[in-house]
């Protein structure tokens, strides 16, 4: 019995370390595991100037120009609290469109975001928790009654003025509410965010 | 009591031996039944979605392979555990038996994923952390099994590859909650979303069975494979002879 | 027909998608059945190599490993 539960402590104890070593590596490594920024991170200052990082957040309704003739698109990116101008040149993922959850890789110059990758995140039911969160307060207080964006809400998106067509499924906003939730909850303890 | 005896005589080979070749018809043929019945549903019969049209269908082999690489990994490290501690030789078998068709799946999970990200992200592959966890899980798998492959003992061949197997496990959670943890492309999970699945019916039904499917078709895969394991950890034993003997099983 | 193969466009994405899901299933039931089977054979072998009298415990040494063999079909 004894070198049986000896064994036993020995694997509970290289489990336990190893989950304690990636935690602390996992905190450590937070900034670099940050996919992307959302345009108010980008206005407080959270971003870096030097060199390339992503943004993260919707394409705001009427806002995409596209030059006639060539691949250059101009469109504004907005988590509803905050937005920012972003320049592209080259193909577009399928799913870019009013509305969308978008993902821009490029540098920051003059208040312009010049974009070298525009990737699309899509929303069946979800939306980039960051983008997502920051929507959450600009609607809970100023245009809660118009949008109605609530948990029970069935339009996704529904706070970005409802350009992406309704879902069809009953339990669509749900999950928005439940990212925020789980990610703060998870972060808040201690976690650099 | 009683339990114990049960789990004694089932984790004895001979037992484990005959009961895995009975088992495997009846875990195999609703298998197969589940995975063409829910992929006949997913490319026929369910709607096209209305962001991504057809190219969500690659969710109803996309997800299972995801779920197949996650559940194996699982229960590779816990039967690595218990062989660890308990030195059981069967477990042991388990274990070794489950890496194959686990890095397989996680190879699927990966390659699907790609040919989806195209068309719907725009990329084949962003080092993202759900993403990147993920690739992580192929190379434990990959790593297992090279470690495995490294040994000429046997045992001492489990026992280093289990330890392998039970430090890998961290990886797990961090790919289930990666997407909630931090800002990624991947989007959050659909069937097992709280407050219910984020799809309809006449979608999540095929999903669903290719689910079990998929789990019934390790489970066939497994029976098969911890056979052939245990033949090579009781190919001296006397109990092998016994097999020729007209079959009670 | 030709709507369903078209898959709305996304064709070259989702069939080899299936394709190669079907291609790793197919190799994963190849492959255990072919393990199983080696493992078979290596211990038939080993058992046929066991000094007769041990090999002989039950009956004659053939009988028994020739239903082993039976087995497998």
């Amino acid at each position: 019995m004894t070198p049986r539960r000896k064994r036993l402590a020995v694997v509970g104890g290289i489990l336990l370390g190893v989950a304690a070593a990636t935690t602390v590596a996992m905190q450590a490594f937070e900034d670099n595991l940050l996919y992307f920024y959302d345009p108010s991170q980008i206005q407080a200052g959270m971003a870096p100037a030097d060199k390339k990082f992503r943004i993260g957040g919707l394409v705001t309704p009427g806002t995409i120009q596209r030059t006639p003739g060539s691949l250059e698109v101009r469109f504004v990116v907005t988590d509803n609290a905050h937005s920012m101008p972003v320049s592209y040149s080259g193909l577009l993922p399928d799913l870019f469109r009013e509305g969308q959850g978008v993902i821009a890789h490029g540098r920051l110059q003059n208040g312009v975001f010049y974009a070298d990758e525009v990737l699309a995140k899509h929303d069946e039911n979800y939306m980039p928790p960051e983008v997502a969160k920051s929507i959450k307060h600009p609607v809970n207080t100023t245009t809660a009654g118009t949008t109605g964006y609530a948990p029970e809400n069935p339009a996704v998106g529904g706070p970005s003025t409802g350009a992406p067509p309704p879902s069809p499924q009953p339990h669509a906003a749900g999950s928005l509410a439940e990212q925020f939730s789980t990610a703060d909850s998870i972060r808040k303890p201690g976690g650099p965010t | 009591m009683a339990t114990w005896t049960w789990f004694h005589k089932l984790a004895s080979p001979p037992h484990f031996y005959r009961i895995a070749g009975t088992l495997t018809p009846w875990l195999a043929i609703p298998a197969a039944l589940l995975i063409v019945g829910g992929v006949y549903g997913g490319l026929v019969r369910a709607p096209a979605d209305y962001q991504q049209g057809d190219a969500f269908r690659i969710v109803y082999v996309h997800a299972p392979s995801a779920w197949l690489s996650l559940m194996c990994y699982t229960y590779m490290a816990i039967a690595a555990a218990v062989g660890l501690i308990w030195r059981i030789k069967l477990a042991h078998a388990v274990a070794a038996a489950t890496a194959p068709i686990g890095a397989s799946f996680a190879f699927v999970c990966l390659a699907t994923g790609s040919l989806w990200g195209k068309p719907m992200w725009g990329t084949w592959w962003e080092w993202d952390a759900r993403l990147t966890s993920q690739l992580i899980l192929l190379f434990l798998y990959l790593g297992y099994m090279a470690l495995r492959n490294a040994f000429d003992d046997l045992q001492r061949a489990d026992r280093a590859s289990a330890v392998l197997a039970i430090v890998g496990v961290v990886n797990v959670p961090i790919i289930h909650f990666s997407v909630y943890w931090w800002n990624s492309l991947h989007q959050g999970r659909t069937v097992l979303k709280e407050g219910g699945p984020g799809m309809p019916p006449e979608m999540l039904i095929p999903l669903l069975m290719c689910f079990f499917g998929f789990t019934l078709m390790y489970g066939a895969l497994l029976c098969v494979r911890v056979r052939g394991e245990v033949l090579i950890r009781e190919r001296n034993a006397a109990w092998l002879k016994q097999l020729g003997a007209p079959r009670a099983a | 027909m030709a709507d369903f193969l078209h898959m709305g466009g996304y064709a070259q994405f989702v069939w080899p998608s299936y394709l190669l899901t079907f291609l790793v299933i197919a190799l994963n039931i190849w492959g255990a059945v072919r393990m199983h089977a080696n493992a078979r054979e290596r211990a038939l072998r080993r058992l046929q190599m066991l000094p007769a009298h041990e090999a002989e415990s039950s009956s004659s040494p053939s009988a028994p490993l020739a239903e082993l063999s039976k087995e497998s079909a």
